[in-house]
């Protein structure tokens, strides 16, 4: 189920109403937060349930396990297995014709046909999430930093917990099951806070991040014959459509959740409005990149020892990073590049420089904020090539047709006119953005002290640009992964 | 929680007032679904030909030129699935018919409506032809089917300007307003191929499905079928993947050869049309409609095979 579908619009309602008055109790809840979440999952292919539960069911018993477990050697057995299963699942979903093609072509050099067959396997909605939530619960309880729980019920409904099960934030255990073993008490400010951050999810995917679709869609499709100053502003229009999905889905996510009276973790902190690279990451899809750093980048040494060993951390990092948004070499040379691009600030120790908000205590940033924000966006634009592209070969082309005399031109294609207004669009949003980004979401105290009449009129405003320019349903591009 | 459902419903009242409103605004307004399924409705007792298929059939075939009394039933972007449901709907409404035209394209076996970019166009089907072929809340409605800014325009276009909102002729048959499109037909005919051909079979097993029940259907009521690919302009032809396209006639020559009632004739390279026949790459203009409609009775008027 689509949260900017219609079949949405009515779900949420009725979970919402069953939750708060007909069943009150704990326990109740939380049953009913399962099967809510299960029709929402099957909503899309009722087949791979039995994944969601496959994996609740070895974590929740792999856990307890490992905390049964006195010798070390036993604990990290019981571990292993955990992450082997958890990544099995992943791996035979997402990676496999990935392997068997690279296989085949690398066995291929070495003049030798293997010819190993490829599977039609459907990747299912959610995998990526669902499975790195599981895992780091048996990690943690492993570091002991959590202890198992034995309510199977409530381990359920952390995992598939509806409003974020098929596309994050990625929670952790000892953030969000407290939450679900402790009663809720429903909170008015906090449930409309949450609707206000709903409706700014919803703005920014169905009149931003889908408008920006239809143009971006089909100047990579037609790469071919259109200009170099076109392609760029294909490109551009994908950076904000990319990050306009997927915020927008995490607003939604974060929204709803708190209807239900729970908080789940920031996963954009607005992240163009970054002054480099390292700070763009810190920003950016927290909960994933918090993961891997938890998970992946301390253990093999994090920020440790000497530069060369950071700088080989760093690149590992990203590696896995790329490759975990898909099977494809073009994620990984994604993944290359970004890191790349922390080169310098790592040689130079100022890969933590920013850690504070821009312009803070200032309407509008200084030259130097202005220059470091437009050098990270300007990078984006052209990394996200290769995100985009359909190939790698395909980004390759894209961007040797940018870089010809065609990009000193005026950019053309059909409806110029719509363009126009989407930019005018794309320029209003990035205006709320920056006066609410010190708060969680940029609506949150948007008009808060203005006349209640100013503040209904301009939340009514949004539901009738969302309605005005909302096009075909269009799936949110973090479901692929 | 009170005061968070009052405050709640006190907001969305309004909106959903003027979604009412607005729905039962543009419901009011004619369109070419409601239009034909009425004109249907009146030359009932004497249709002896119905015409199915997309804007392929919907512009390609001309009523005015067949013998007997004929029926256009094709729409823009209408799918192998809808034209089984429309078939099965008006076959046992029209006593007299005697011939199914259906187009078999490049796409047919390859695309749904549900799942394409034009799947908004299903309401039209729900609301207007009394289909009920999806259960999706929004394709039962208008307001929530469409862009606010398009129905904002359809309102202006019939209740400010007196626009006629019908682009068909009485006989169900559509004919462009030039007889060419804006670009020329060799820079068309690549893109039209390119966005024709598809990216997977997904939808091949369950379309010749829907064909077969179609051919099926009229096999067991003795209504003959004569199934269709259309002419098109060379700069498309040449572009076409050769497996898709192979996979559509072969599919075409089955039929013919396990149906007795059926005939599949390809015209896609057909030399009797040429660049004066066609608006685009697939669409012949109302030239070439005419020289195809002639050509297609002349067809149905012996005896199959």
């Amino acid at each position: 189920m689509l949260f900017n579908s219609i079949d949405f619009a009515v779900f949420l309602p009725i979970v919402f109403i069953l939750y708060w008055f007909v069943f009150k109790t704990l326990r109740s809840q939380n049953v009913l937060l399962i099967v809510a979440s299960y029709v929402f999952y099957a909503w899309w292919d009722w087949r791979f349930l039995g994944l969601i539960v496959a994996s609740t069911l070895i974590d929740y018993c792999i856990g307890l396990a490992i905390d049964k477990e006195e010798r070390k050697t036993s604990k990290k057995l019981l571990l292993t297995l955990s992450v082997s299963l958890n990544l099995g699942i992943l791996g035979f979903f997402k990676y496999y014709n990935f392997f068997i093609d690279n296989f085949n072509e690398a066995f291929m050099l070495f003049g030798r046909v293997l010819d190993l067959n490829y599977l039609n396997i459907i990747l299912p909605v959610g995998i990526s999430f669902y499975t790195f939530q599981t895992m780091s619960y048996s990690i943690d309880i492993y570091r002991e930093k959590i202890k198992p729980t034995t309510n199977l019920i409530a381990f359920a409904s952390f995992v598939c917990f509806f409003p974020q099960l098929v596309a994050g934030p990625i929670e952790r255990a000892s953030s969000f099951l407290p939450q679900v073993q402790k009663r809720r008490i429903f909170d008015y400010s906090k449930a409309t806070d949450g609707l206000k951050q709903i409706l700014w999810g919803l703005f920014k995917k169905m009149v931003i991040a889908d408008n920006c679709a239809v143009f971006v869609n089909d100047i990579f499709e037609n790469y071919g014959t259109y200009s170099g100053s076109t392609l760029v502003f294909g490109a551009f229009l994908f950076t904000i459509q990319i990050y306009c999905d997927f915020s927008g889905y995490s607003d939604i996510a974060i929204g709803v959740s708190r209807l239900f009276g729970f908080n789940l973790k920031k996963n954009f902190a607005f992240p163009y409005f970054s002054r480099n690279i390292a700070e763009f990451w810190r920003r950016w899809h927290i909960s994933l990149t918090t993961w891997f750093k938890d998970y992946f980048y301390i253990p093999i040494g994090g920020s440790r020892g000497s530069k060369w060993i950071q700088l080989r951390n760093t690149f590992a990092i990203f590696l896995v990073i790329g490759l975990w948004h898909g099977a494809h070499w073009k994620f990984v040379v994604y993944g290359f590049i970004n890191a790349l691009h922390f080169v310098p600030y790592i040689i130079r120790g100022k890969n933590t420089k920013y850690t504070t908000l821009i312009a803070n205590n200032r309407y509008l940033p200084n030259a130097k904020e202005f220059f470091g924000m437009f050098h990270t966006f300007l990078f984006l634009v052209f990394a996200r090539i290769f995100f985009r592209a359909d190939s790698l070969t395909i980004a390759i082309d894209y961007l040797n047709t940018i870089f010809s005399s065609s990009l000193f031109t005026l950019p053309r294609f059909p409806n110029m006119s719509e363009a126009l207004v989407l930019l005018i669009l794309i320029a209003s949003f990035f205006i709320v953005e920056w006066f609410g980004r010190d708060k969680e979401h940029a609506l949150e105290q948007l008009f808060s002290k203005s006349k209640r009449l100013y503040r209904v009129a301009f939340y009514y405003a949004i539901v009738v640009l969302i309605f005005y320019f909302n096009g075909e349903e269009q799936q949110f591009i973090y479901f692929q992964f | 929680m009170k005061k968070f459902i009052t405050q709640t419903i006190a907001f969305l009242v309004p909106l959903l007032i003027i979604v009412a409103v607005l729905e039962a605004t543009i419901r009011h307004i004619p369109n070419d679904y409601r239009f034909k399924n009425t004109q249907i409705q009146l030359d009932k007792e004497s249709i002896k030909t119905i015409i199915l298929g997309s804007s392929h059939s919907m512009y390609g075939f001309n009523p005015d030129y067949f013998s007997d009394k004929a029926y256009n039933l094709g729409h823009v972007s209408q799918t192998i699935d809808l034209d089984y449901y429309l078939l099965k709907k008006y076959i046992e409404e029209l006593p007299q018919l005697e011939t199914v035209v259906l187009r078999l394209s490049y796409t047919t076996l390859h695309e749904q409506i549900e799942t394409g970019l034009e799947s908004w166009r299903l309401k039209d089907y729900n609301l207007y032809y009394d289909l009920h072929i999806s259960n999706k809340l929004k394709y039962k409605s208008e307001v929530l089917s469409v862009k606010l800014k398009n129905n904002v325009a359809r309102i202006k276009d019939y209740y400010l300007d007196n626009t006629n909102m019908i682009t068909v002729e009485n006989t169900g048959w559509a004919s462009f307003d030039e007889p060419h499109a804006n670009k020329s037909i060799d820079v068309l005919g690549p893109i039209a191929a390119k966005r024709h051909t598809a990216d997977d079979d997904a939808l091949v097993i369950e379309n010749i499905n829907h064909l077969e029940n179609i051919v099926k259907l009229c096999n067991e009521k003795g209504i003959a079928l004569l199934l269709i690919t259309l002419p098109a302009h060379q700069s498309y032809v040449a572009h076409l993947d050769q497996y898709q396209l192979e996979l559509v006639i072969s599919s075409g020559e089955k039929m013919k050869s396990k149906y007795d009632n059926c005939i599949y004739l390809n015209l896609l390279e057909d030399p009797n049309f040429n660049d004066a026949d066609f608006y685009d790459a697939d669409h012949p203009n109302a030239n070439g409609a005419k020289k195809l409609s002639i050509l297609v009775d002349d067809l149905i008027s012996k005896p199959l095979n």
